[in-house]
């Protein structure tokens, strides 16, 4: 009997110790690899989406919100931000919707009181959503704000931080939010205080912040030029700032950086759109025309493959399509997609 | 024989004669205001069907906007973005601003958009609706590429007085009143008619843009209506009658918000209206001459957008033998527009002429020819011919083949022109090659009635205007090509068994239109069906008359709909019955009118017209009209 009770305990031993140290492998979900496209969708549609490609086959998933939900996303999609588990689906039409990154099986939203939401970061495990605010009888937004929201599933905004005028892109730094306002500014925000700490002057219009090599930049643009400020990252002051000569360059809440630094935007020229190609390590434009066409939309760089992907909104007459573009700036192929594909997110 | 005589009687009106008819006793044949209107509108437009509505059924529908009644009584098709929202018409698979709207005459589609929101044209505003299926551009101008509509009042001489007040009361807040009062001696006639339309439009609907898709009541969709219409009519002589009518307007409503959206916006429109006829009738000749106005105002939010336009015309009807008739007319248009970012004014000159030629009883022929001078420019040279040719007739039957071959155009709007930015001043004007042809076979069976025509239709639509992106703004260009073509199938069948006269009346229309140029930069859009153009519509109405009482229930089937040119996203089809009976009450002659009770949607179906803009479940409604 003893002997079997031996045999038990170490039976159950070694079933603890397999348990603890084999790693378990979970399946991945249907949408954690790939690439998914971000369709903004037509002013007045609503007809907003996340399209979903698969690299291998080629193969495209349309409407992978009204799929998996039965229901149409109904909001113009501003941007996708992807924490682990969950992903935030941010409408400009008011909302934030809260997905399963495995499956986008939605699980909750924030869809009271916000009215032009651009962004989101999570920090402190709460939910901070930049809010350009309404409009004015002058189309300007004097009431701007960040929304806070205390369940990082959704739910109702806690309360609201007033902010410089249009907020745009957002990112957690330390123990500090910081908020691209397009007045041309950034704000701090003490997480725990939450309210605007200081505003710091930058040049050009900011939209978004982004990490390379350890440091952190802010992109903004005027009608000439691109800028990209390195931000101290005790006092977020620009510390360093790079200037590349690109006309009419456009912003629609996505962006492209390879991990070697380079940095593609899409410039509207008189005849075509281009794709230019700017080098964070040398601080100049590396290609001025590395592809051309038009109705150019949106870019994402996967730098697994070294392929450029394109958005084109094809005129806003119907669906846009997304062109595949090779590291030597060569056509792969042409897929059509959604509404005005202006990103892609590279899980 | 006097049961198949009244039978005659009561659906000769329906396709190509007027509502009604007073037979002196002279034996003339003597029309009130409006049918003289509908007259002259078929009288030229031999190859072509002009429809009159059921003018009983628009009575019972007072309150209810053009857009409405149109969506509701015919197989045509509306754009509604909901109920009360903006709705626009689509006719022969065309787009909103390819169908002119007339009032008495007066055009008033909005010279800045091009087209007419008929969800602020009240019933009341008007007594008759007339539709002009296909490419009329020859004989009423600018818009009328798929077809026109004109709304008309009726005021008759010798009718004495009559006060009229009606209510409705109905689901989610609809409440209209209307009081009116006309009187009519040999002389003189006059109508004044006061309105006001309240719909609080608080349905509920099911909230696809939240997780587990909520029922929400709607909050923001409040529509309220106040006009006034003025009719004036002076017989100076036998031979000479002046025409004076006035519509005032004023509608105020909540914008309802695309779902997902939670916009606020507010939009008020207020229109002023009148226009003056005289004409003088001879033996052979009949001269008119009018004189109009129509400003329009709308405010949407805090932008505002005024529009003016006034109109100067005359013209000379002929009758040269009884196998010719011409008409000749020349029309001064002059139009102001005060628009948020631009102001403009521009003048247009329009000459135009139309024959009919009858070498026998059975044979009709229409030609017409419209030439328009636009700021100092011709426009395409704009002609049509149309035949009707009875082919078959007998005591029972009566078969006739009828053709039509017309161009058309459309004037590019003063927004599409000078919008800043991105109004192209250079656009030139969207034009069309349309042909048709039909058969139409009426029968008088004993006890029963039918009627059937069927149409085929043909529409070559180029220089199409379209709003594209460039490097910083939208701009406006000629670039889509379409072709459209479809069938129109009406019918309508009557069997009066006793007392109870039973009717039947389909309309189904049929509609291809292909994108044939793909747009510029958009290949994906080409061979594809335009948005929101769907191919099948079916109405069916049934009806049972018996003694005061008046039974219908009817059913409206619209087809998918393609909410994107390249075709990948649709709307599903949707079926809405509806149903009411309503009693018409004579109390000594002293006290007349007619109580209603309707019930919309009867199957509470969940639809969308427009992709995410709601609309109302079940809802019903009961009217009251008294006429002392």
């Amino acid at each position: 009997m003893r002997k079997m009770q031996l045999v038990c305990k170490l039976f159950l031993f070694a079933l603890l110790v397999s348990c603890g140290t084999d790693p378990v492998e979970i399946p991945q979900g249907a949408y954690e690899n790939g690439v998914l496209i971000i369709n903004e969708g037509a002013f007045g549609a609503n007809d907003g989406e996340v399209f979903h490609f698969d690299k291998n086959t080629a193969e495209l998933e349309a409407n992978v919100f009204e799929n998996v939900n039965g229901r149409p996303f109904a909001g113009l999609l501003q941007d996708m931000i992807s924490y682990e588990d969950f992903t935030y689906l941010v409408a400009n039409t008011g909302k934030v919707e809260v997905v399963q990154s495995a499956d986008f099986i939605s699980i909750g939203a924030v869809n009271n009181d916000l009215v032009n939401s651009r962004s989101m970061v999570k920090a402190d495990g709460k939910l901070y959503i930049s809010d350009w605010g309404p409009y004015d009888a002058s189309w300007n937004n004097t009431e701007s704000f960040v929304a806070v929201v205390e369940d990082i599933t959704g739910g109702n905004i806690a309360y609201k931080i007033p902010t410089p005028s249009r907020p745009e892109g957002i990112t957690f730094i330390g123990d500090r939010i910081l908020v691209a306002c397009q007045m041309g500014a950034i704000a701090v925000i003490e997480v725990g205080d939450d309210e605007v700490e200081k505003t710091i002057a930058v040049t050009g219009t900011p939209f978004f912040f982004f990490e390379y090599q350890g440091s952190n930049y802010l992109y903004a643009k005027d009608s000439e030029k691109i800028y990209l400020h390195k931000l101290n990252v005790a006092t977020f002051e620009v510390e360093e700032s790079l200037e590349f000569s690109v006309d009419n360059s456009i912003y629609n809440g996505n962006f492209s950086v390879s991990n070697s630094g380079e940095l593609f935007v899409i410039s509207n020229q008189a005849t075509e759109d281009v794709v230019v190609k700017l080098s964070l390590t040398t601080g100049s434009v590396e290609n001025e025309n590395f592809y051309s066409g038009s109705n150019f939309y949106g870019l994402g760089y996967d730098d697994n493959t070294q392929t450029l992907y394109i958005g084109e909104h094809n005129g806003w007459q119907g669906n846009g399509s997304v062109m595949r573009v090779n590291a030597q700036g060569e056509l792969i192929d042409e897929v059509s997609v959604g509404r005005g594909p202006s990103g892609f997110y590279f899980p | 024989m006097s049961l198949i005589a009244c039978l005659v009687f009561i659906f000769a009106g329906w396709q190509s004669e007027p509502d009604s008819s007073i037979v002196s006793p002279q034996d003339t044949l003597v029309l009130s205001q409006v049918e003289v209107h509908a007259a002259a509108l078929r009288k030229y437009a031999f190859g072509q069907y002009v429809r009159t509505l059921d003018k009983g059924k628009l009575a019972h529908l007072s309150g209810y906007s053009l857009g409405e009644v149109l969506q509701q009584e015919t197989g045509l098709f509306l754009r509604q973005y909901g109920p009360g929202m903006i709705a626009s018409l689509s006719m022969r698979g065309t787009s909103a601003g390819h169908n002119a709207l007339f009032w008495n005459g007066l055009p008033v589609n909005s010279p800045s958009l091009g087209q007419a929101d008929y969800s602020i044209f009240p019933v009341g505003g008007f007594d008759a609706v007339n539709i002009h299926y296909g490419s009329s551009g020859a004989l009423y101008g600018t818009d009328a590429i798929g077809g026109s509509v004109h709304l008309s009042s009726d005021l008759k001489f010798n009718t004495g007085n009559e006060l009229k007040i009606g209510t409705l009361l109905g689901s989610f807040g609809r409440w209209h009143q209307q009081v009116s009062y006309r009187q009519g001696n040999e002389k003189l006639a006059f109508k004044t008619n006061l309105y006001r339309i309240y719909t609080a439009n608080n349905f509920t609907y099911k909230d696809y843009a939240s997780p587990g898709t909520p029922e929400k009541r709607q909050d923001h969709a409040r529509v309220s209506q106040i006009g006034l219409v003025q009719n004036f009519a002076y017989r100076i002589n036998t031979a000479q009658t002046l025409k004076a009518n006035l519509w005032v307007n004023s509608n105020n409503r909540q914008i309802q918000p695309l779902l997902g959206s939670s916009t606020n916006d507010v939009q008020e429109d207020r229109s002023i209206r009148a226009i003056i006829d005289y004409t003088h009738s001879g033996e052979n000749l009949t001269w008119t001459a009018s004189t109009g106005i129509s400003n329009d105002v709308m405010v949407f939010n805090s932008d505002r957008n005024e529009t003016r336009l006034f109109l100067l015309g005359t013209s000379l009807d002929y009758a040269f033998s009884q196998k010719w008739q011409s008409l000749a007319g020349i029309r001064f248009s002059h139009i102001k527009g005060q628009l948020a970012t631009y102001n403009r004014q521009e003048q247009r000159i329009e000459l135009y002429q139309a024959t009919n030629f009858r070498p026998s009883q059975n044979l009709g022929i229409s030609m017409q020819l419209r030439q328009l001078i636009h700021d100092s420019e011709a426009v395409p040279f704009t002609p049509s011919l149309g035949v009707e040719w009875t082919f078959f007739e007998s005591t029972e039957w009566n078969w006739q083949l009828i053709s039509n071959l017309s161009r058309s155009f459309k004037i590019p709007t003063l927004n599409d022109r000078f919008w800043v930015p991105g109004g192209n001043p250079n656009l030139k004007p969207e034009k069309s090659l349309s042909k048709e042809i039909g058969l139409t076979a009426k029968a008088n069976l004993s006890a029963f009635s039918i009627e059937n025509r069927l149409t085929y239709f043909h529409m070559n639509v180029d220089d199409w205007i379209l709003w594209l992106p460039h490097s910083t703004y939208w701009q406006a260009e000629n670039v889509r090509n379409v072709v459209n073509q479809g069938l129109e199938y009406f019918f309508k069948g009557g069997f009066l068994q006793g007392e109870n006269l039973w009717t039947i009346h389909v309309d189904y229309g049929l509609n291809s239109a292909v994108n044939q140029s793909g747009d510029v930069g958009n290949a994906l859009s080409q061979g594809k069906q335009l948005p929101y153009v769907p191919k099948h519509k079916i109405r069916t109405q049934g009806n049972l008359q018996s003694g005061p009482y008046k039974f219908y229930i009817q059913n409206q089937w619209t087809g998918e709909r393609y909410v994107t040119t390249d075709n990948q996203t649709q709307l599903a089809a949707y079926s809405l019955w509806d149903t009411g009976i309503t009693y018409a009450f004579d109390w000594k002659s002293k006290l007349k009118g007619n109580l209603g009770f309707h019930t919309n949607n009867i199957f509470n179906v969940d639809y969308q017209v427009l992709r995410l803009r709601s609309m109302p479940g079940r809802n019903i409604q009961f009217n009251l009209n008294i006429v002392l």
